[in-house]
């Protein structure tokens, strides 16, 4: 990057070079006297170098040197001394070459490095030769242009050894000159240029000895935005590079957020270790809390286990004046839609819709007006409906143990679905909070291995929404012999699977991997025909989670085994395992797979041929192809089925790996569109999905519009999932333009499950009254929480196949164990609340600009707490009598009293 | 001895324990405090739920340890209730909803799907086509008006969520074999709207007489006047089933076009004269009809492009239509005083609406409705007591109508483009219904402004208007 700033700033040395003998010759003979006399010095100097006496070599040198460094240029012109200098330097060279004191030597080389600016096109770079020659220490005084220069053709250099595998220079040397220009650098605010000098050479983990506190925020800042344009792993030693520096110069949280990302487990410990301070610790927690993070430390544990996120939210909604309970109603606001409902006969569907819609809008806020006032309700919807109404009571109590309380009863229910609802209710209240005894864990653990296949099932999904991330060692023992057991149905192994791969989420766990796997391959295929079968490939890819660079072992494995499903397997497996890089190769060979492929080889290819041509004919013309062919043979069929599945995820994947990086994601969505338009109708259904992931709870216009267009597809799947997607990228937001989409597809769609799908996002629209978000990127963006993409995946594997979903409704909950408020807690050191006033605006990148520019724009000023929006960011005003112990005001922030504080004398 | 306390429904009781206590003793201590009977305790301990034989010794409680319960003293489980689902009913007993259906496009049919939706909003016609049960071969107005009763019957049943109108598609085009055109690909062509109303409208007056037609007739007194030879003068009397809006230049509104066409300037030979000269025709409404149909006149044979193009220019056309100033004097005075009456009800109307509105925040849409239904009957009743004895068959009160209905072509040409019904809500003034084939929409008022034209997109071709507080 900054190599072509440098090549543009060291061309003015070779101008002269260029400028015709004619033109010369006139300049020469406008020269002044003044420059006539340097003129006639320099040629004098030169002439005493080049001739044989020796004697006089020593002063002309110096004479030289200070006629260089003492000429004064403007930032245009090329110093005079090097510009007369120029014709004479192969003269100079000669002359140096037939040298033999090595004192004089060294001088004489300082001095034609510097002047070998002027001849720096001829590739040889003899700047650095002649700098490694001379011996002389101090030639950082030769000034910026020079030292520039000289980075520049240290880059150049190591990139062409690189190349061309021989070594023109010797690194060691090399190295020793880079450590002497680096300090020089950071000395003049130079830090983009230092580490790029320290990438070229591979050297950056020298940087942190040099940084001082005057730059480190600036070093620190430019190393993680250099993370998604850097190669594996060279992405790695960066971030673990401003890790060190951070930590060094007592930034914690700015490390924590680090060793987040780089999820090391050591490095959240390091961070941890490195003060006493147990207020610093609190903060510390609360930011590691939000990640639903394994790590455990005694002192603070009780803050690790969000164990008082309930207490903190209802204080939110309290002082934001949103306690008074929401209806269904009053979102949907049905009499602005332009349908007549004759209200007379109860859909349970619908019914079960508000359900939902009901949770999602009083998440968290502990009661409601539908369910509370009204339990009854539950028999407003059957069978499996009747699950997930009991338990949206666990996600209106969610994070609040006692909430545990209200969902008991309804396991001495005679109803199957209602005791299955209270389980997976109670693991809903749990989400993410966890107190001493693992309340949870101790209510469900009996009834994962019961009989009836409903009440395990619920309560394996309720431990999956409430230890995700935890990785927790009794679930491991409790849910991994379920996996292996061919005996329990599959569903129930399939769950397992999956809830520990949210539990373990990107560990890499070893156990568990080589049972799924070996489940995989014991299990009888006809029973992998089962649409569950996906949701452990699933679980297998989320162990991988992040963790691109121990996913090779585990994919070559998979490519090995012979199975119907393990394309998807692998697919799954490798966008989990590249989640958020931004990988461009990935995404690549995700589309490879998305393309058709050329005329194959195999003896089956004919007949696939010919059922893509007619699955084309009957996309276009509603033809009775596709019915045709099914009936036809059935093994061909679901062999395309799987397929297509993986090819589904692919679709996922795309949007998986782009994000949280701009470029990529605006790439995405173009080639979203092509594959709506050519794309085949599973590859189109995943689309919108792709898109919802890509921009989740970030309603942007355009985003919104090319939803809205699939919205309205012919294939009612693709407008269901379009549906749900303007839903999740409206998550939280309370957006205007979409409430008024949806109620017009509210009224467009004649489907039932369209106006169901159009309820559900509503109901996401509003979440927890617009105070939740689903964003998987917390702390101001900065670090992908993986047990909530963990989660926007699940779900959104669940809807590539719409009707899949739309029966097993309550993987829907997966979006509320996902939540999470999206506001500005601000705290004292005892962790009560303590309002101040704060700035909130859209964060602007400052990355590399000069000075202390602002971080925000358009900002207000209001008093925590505060919700933030997504890119929005909060800032402490100016002599504000307190400090933020953390570097992110996002989520809870413990403040304490600022030291300068003068206060205002009004 | 050890002291802790037992946390349930967010309150704490402090609990003292014998270290040889069983977990049975425990429990009971629980109800003790809680009322929550032993088999419905959960105690949530590091160890597990406490089980009834151990000895709490084991259980390594702290002193001052809060120790969670769960479990309630009553359950008071919520009974069950029986509810009739949507989903339990089977396809035939579910009416969806009340809301009208749509026309299946059986290949370039939108132009007869539109027109058969706006006639179906003339309840004179429904009511005519109620009684009629001639029949004829094919080919026949009767079998062709048959047909469109079968239709209007399908409509009314509104069993499917669309009406396939096929026999009737295939009466028409036998009937008339205008309507059976193809292009080279053998496809149906698109015809104009207007053609097929007229068709209909004249089929119905052959088969079910005049007594129906009377309601959609006008008659003028016609003056032809020379305007070189003022003694040259020519009165007769003319009807139409129509009114005719002109659009030229300057025609901004349905009325300058209505009044434009109804003073006319013809050239034809003067007998008297020998020569051609240029004859003024104005024309006066002698009878308005209870159901005005308005066409306006936006096709034209273009010879340039060989088809019947379109004139996009936007007329504005009103709610509301008073036809006052082209009634005949005498016919005038009468109609006035009806109309200045029927405006005074209509006052009281929306007086008693706006209360409604006013009276609560929040109103159901359905109780909206019912209001609407009920306003609805009232005031029907409340206009025909103002209506005069002697009336003409088929005539209009008073020189008001209220649109109802409205026929529209969007794109460029006659033969090409898309026909769409808008029809007014019987009940609600503000609720439209828009019939795009087989889809059935609500819209608004202001999309049917939107109507009048000025561009591509649909503008609309024939409005049916009503006469004011008929039924």
């Amino acid at each position: 990057m900054a190599a072509n700033i440098q090549e543009n700033t060291a061309k003015p040395p070779e101008e002269p070079k260029a400028v015709k003998p004619e033109q010369k010759k006139t300049e020469e003979e406008e020269i002044s006297e003044e420059d006539e006399k340097l003129k006639n010095d320099l040629e004098l100097l030169v002439e005493r170098l080049t001739e044989e006496d020796s004697s006089l070599y020593s002063q002309a040198l110096d004479q030289l040197k200070e006629q260089i460094s003492s000429s004064t240029t403007s930032m245009t012109a090329v110093p005079k001394p090097l510009k007369f200098l120029h014709p004479h330097y192969e003269a100079l060279v000669k002359a140096f070459e037939s040298w033999s004191d090595p004192a004089l030597k060294s001088r004489f080389a300082d001095i034609l490095s510097v002047l070998s600016m002027t001849h720096s096109d001829n590739g040889k770079h003899d700047a650095l030769k002649f700098r490694l020659i001379s011996g002389e220490e101090s030639y950082t005084d030769w000034g910026h242009e020079y030292i520039r220069h000289l980075a520049l053709e240290i880059g150049d250099a190591t990139n062409e050894s690189l190349e061309s595998g021989e070594t023109q220079f010797d690194e060691a040397e090399i190295k020793s000159i880079v450590l002497k220009i680096v300090p020089f650098f950071l000395k003049h605010n130079q830090e983009a240029d230092a580490v790029d000098l320290l990438l070229e050479t591979d050297n950056i983990s020298e940087l942190p000895q040099f940084v001082d506190k005057n730059i480190f925020r600036r070093v620190g800042l430019y190393l993680v935005s250099c993370v998604p344009l850097l190669p594996p792993p060279d992405d790695l030693e960066f971030l673990q590079t401003a890790f060190a520096i951070y930590l060094e110069h007592g930034e914690l949280t700015q490390a924590l957020a680090l060793a987040i990302r780089i999820d090391d487990e050591e490095l959240i410990e390091s961070v941890f270790k490195s003060t006493d301070d147990l207020t610093v610790k609190k903060q510390l927690a609360l930011m590691l809390s939000k990640q639903n993070s394994a790590f455990k430390n005694e002192e603070v544990q009780d803050l690790l286990d969000n164990r008082n996120l309930s207490e903190k939210f209802q204080y939110v909604i309290k002082e934001l004046n949103l306690q008074e309970p929401k209806l269904p109603e009053d979102i949907y606001k049905s009499h602005l839609e332009s349908v007549r409902h004759e209200a007379t006969i109860d859909s349970a569907k619908q019914n079960l819709a508000s359900s939902f819609v009901n949770a999602f809008l009083n998440m968290g806020y502990g009661t409601d007006k539908m369910l509370t006032e009204n339990e009854n309700w539950i028999y407003k919807t059957k069978g499996d409906g009747k699950l997930s109404t009991v338990a949206s009571f666990g996600a209106i109590h969610q994070w609040d143990v006692d909430g545990l309380q209200t969902l008991d009863k309804y396991l001495y229910s005679s109803e199957e679905e209602i005791k299955a609802g209270a389980l997976l209710g109670m693991g809903l209240v749990g989400a993410g909070v966890h107190d001493e005894v693992e309340s949870v864990l101790l209510l469900l653990q009996d009834y994962v291995t019961n009989s009836n296949k409903k009440l395990a099932m619920s309560a394996i999904l309720g431990l999956a929404l409430s230890f995700s991330g935890s990785q927790n060692e009794d679930l491991l023992n409790l849910l991994l012999p379920l996996v292996s057991n061919l005996e329990v149905p599959i569903e129930v192994s399939v769950l397992s699977a999956l809830a520990l791969g949210h539990a373990f989420v990107g560990t890499c766990n070893g156990e568990i991997t080589s049972t799924i796997l070996q489940t995989l391959l014991e299990r009888d295929f006809a029973q992998l025909e089962n649409k569950w079968i996906k949701f452990m490939a699933l679980g297998l890819g989320l162990l991988f989670m992040g963790k691109a660079e121990q996913v090779d072992d585990v994919l070559e494995t998979i490519r090995a085994i012979e199975h119907p499903i393990s394309k998807s397997l692998e697919v799954l497996t490798r966008i989990s395992a590249y989640a958020g890089t931004g990988n461009v190769l990935e995404i690549q060979g995700l589309f490879e797979i998305l393309t058709p492929k050329g005329p194959p080889s195999e003896e089956e290819t004919k007949d696939e041929d010919a059922d893509e041509d007619e699955e084309e004919n009957g996309e276009k013309g509603n033809s009775k192809a596709d019915n045709d062919d099914e009936d036809e043979d059935d093994e061909d069929e679901e062999k395309k089925v799987t397929d297509d599945a993986s090819l589904a995820y692919a679709v996922l994947g795309i949007a998986v790996i782009a994000l949280g990086e701009d470029i990529g994601k605006a790439m995405s969505l173009r080639h979203y569109g092509h594959l709506l338009d050519y794309g085949s109708d599973s590859i189109r259904r995943a689309v919108p999905l792709g898109v919802g992931l890509l921009s989740t709870a970030n309603p942007q216009v355009n985003i919104i519009e090319s939803l809205s267009r699939m919205s309205h597809d012919q294939d009612i799947d693709v407008a269901i999932n379009a549906i749900f997607a303007m839903g999740l990228i409206g998550t939280g937001t309370n957006n205007a333009r979409l409430a008024q989409l949806f109620r017009q597809l509210a009224a467009y769609h004649r489907d039932g499950n369209a106006l169901f799908a159009t309820r559900i996002a509503q109901g996401l629209t509003h979440l927890g009254k617009g105070t939740l978000t689903l964003n998987p990127f917390t702390t101001e963006g900065r670090i992908l929480s993986k047990v909530t993409l963990a989660s926007l995946l699940t779900v959104a594997v669940a809807f590539v196949d719409p009707s899949f979903i739309l029966e097993h409704h309550y993987l829907l909950y997966f979006l509320c164990s996902a939540a999470r408020p999206r506001v500005l807690v601000t705290v004292d050191e005892e962790l009560n609340e303590l309002p101040v006033t704060v700035r909130v605006g859209k964060a602007v990148d400052v990355v590399g600009q000069a000075g202390n520019p602002k971080t925000i724009t358009g900002w207000v000023t209001q008093t925590t707490p505060v919700l933030l929006g997504y890119g929005e960011k909060a800032e402490l005003e100016e002599n504000s009598e307190y400090v933020a112990l953390s570097s992110f005001l996002d989520g809870i922030v413990i403040l304490k009293k600022n030291p300068d504080y003068i206060e205002d004398e009004k | 001895m050890v002291k802790i306390s037992i946390k349930n429904s967010g309150k704490t009781y402090p609990l003292e324990l014998s270290l040889d206590d069983t977990g049975l003793v425990f429990k009971q201590k629980i109800l003790e405090a809680t009322r929550i009977p032993i088999e419905r305790q959960k105690v949530l301990l590091k160890t597990g739920q406490l089980k009834d034989d151990v000895l709490v010794s084991s259980l390594g409680l702290k002193e001052g340890q809060v120790v969670m319960v769960i479990g309630s003293p009553e359950l008071n489980l919520p009974v069950a209730v029986k509810t009739v689902f949507l989903e339990d009913l089977k396809d035939s007993d579910v009416n969806y909803s009340n809301d009208p259906v749509g026309l299946q496009n059986l290949g370039n049919t939108c132009y007869l799907n539109s027109s058969i939706q706006a006639l179906h909003s003339i309840p004179t016609v429904a009511k005519a086509l109620d009684t009629n049960e001639k029949v004829g071969e094919i080919g026949s107005e009767e079998h062709l008006v048959l047909q469109l009763k079968r239709v209007f019957q399908q409509l009314d049943e509104k069993k499917k969520d669309y009406v396939v109108p096929r026999e009737l598609v295939t009466s028409l085009r036998v009937n008339s074999p205008m309507f059976n055109e193809r292009d080279q690909m053998g496809m149906y062509k698109q015809q104009d709207a207007e053609e097929a109303f007229t068709l209909l409208l004249r089929s119905l007056e052959k088969v079910i007489g005049d007594d129906f037609i009377e309601n959609f007739v006008i008659r003028f007194k016609s003056l032809t006047k020379n305007t070189e030879d003022e003694s040259d003068v020519d009165e007769k009397v003319e009807q139409d089933l129509k009114l005719q809006c002109h659009i030229n230049g300057s025609t901004n509104f349905l009325k300058n076009g209505l009044i434009e066409s109804l003073n006319d300037t013809v050239e034809k030979r003067s007998a008297k004269l020998d020569k051609e000269c240029v004859y003024e025709v104005n024309k006066k409404i002698t009878k308005l009809p209870s159901v005005l149909t308005v066409q306006f006149v936006r096709f034209f044979w273009k010879r340039s492009t060989n088809r019947k193009s379109k004139i996009l220019r936007k007329v504005q056309f009103p709610f509301q239509l008073d036809l006052a100033d082209v009634l005949d004097d005498g016919y005038r005075e009468e109609k006035i005083k009806i109309r200045d009456e029927l405006r005074n009800v209509e006052k009281q109307q929306l007086t008693e609406e706006r209360e409604f509105k006013k009276q609560k925040k929040n109103i159901l849409p359905k109780d909206e409705d019912e209001f609407d239904e009920k306003q609805y009957k009232k005031f029907v009743e409340q206009f025909k007591e103002k209506f005069p004895k002697e009336l003409q068959n088929g005539e209009n009160p008073s020189s008001l109508y209220n649109l109802n209905a409205v026929i529209t072509h969007q794109g460029t040409s006659a033969d090409s483009g898309h026909y769409q019904a808008f029809v007014k809500d019987k009940y609600n003034d503000n609720r439209w219904w828009r019939f795009n084939d087989d889809k059935v929409s609500i819209v608004d008022k202001e999309k049917i402004e939107s109507l009048a034209g000025g561009g591509e997109s649909d503008s609309a071709l024939i409005l049916i208007y009503k006469g004011f507080g008929l039924e």
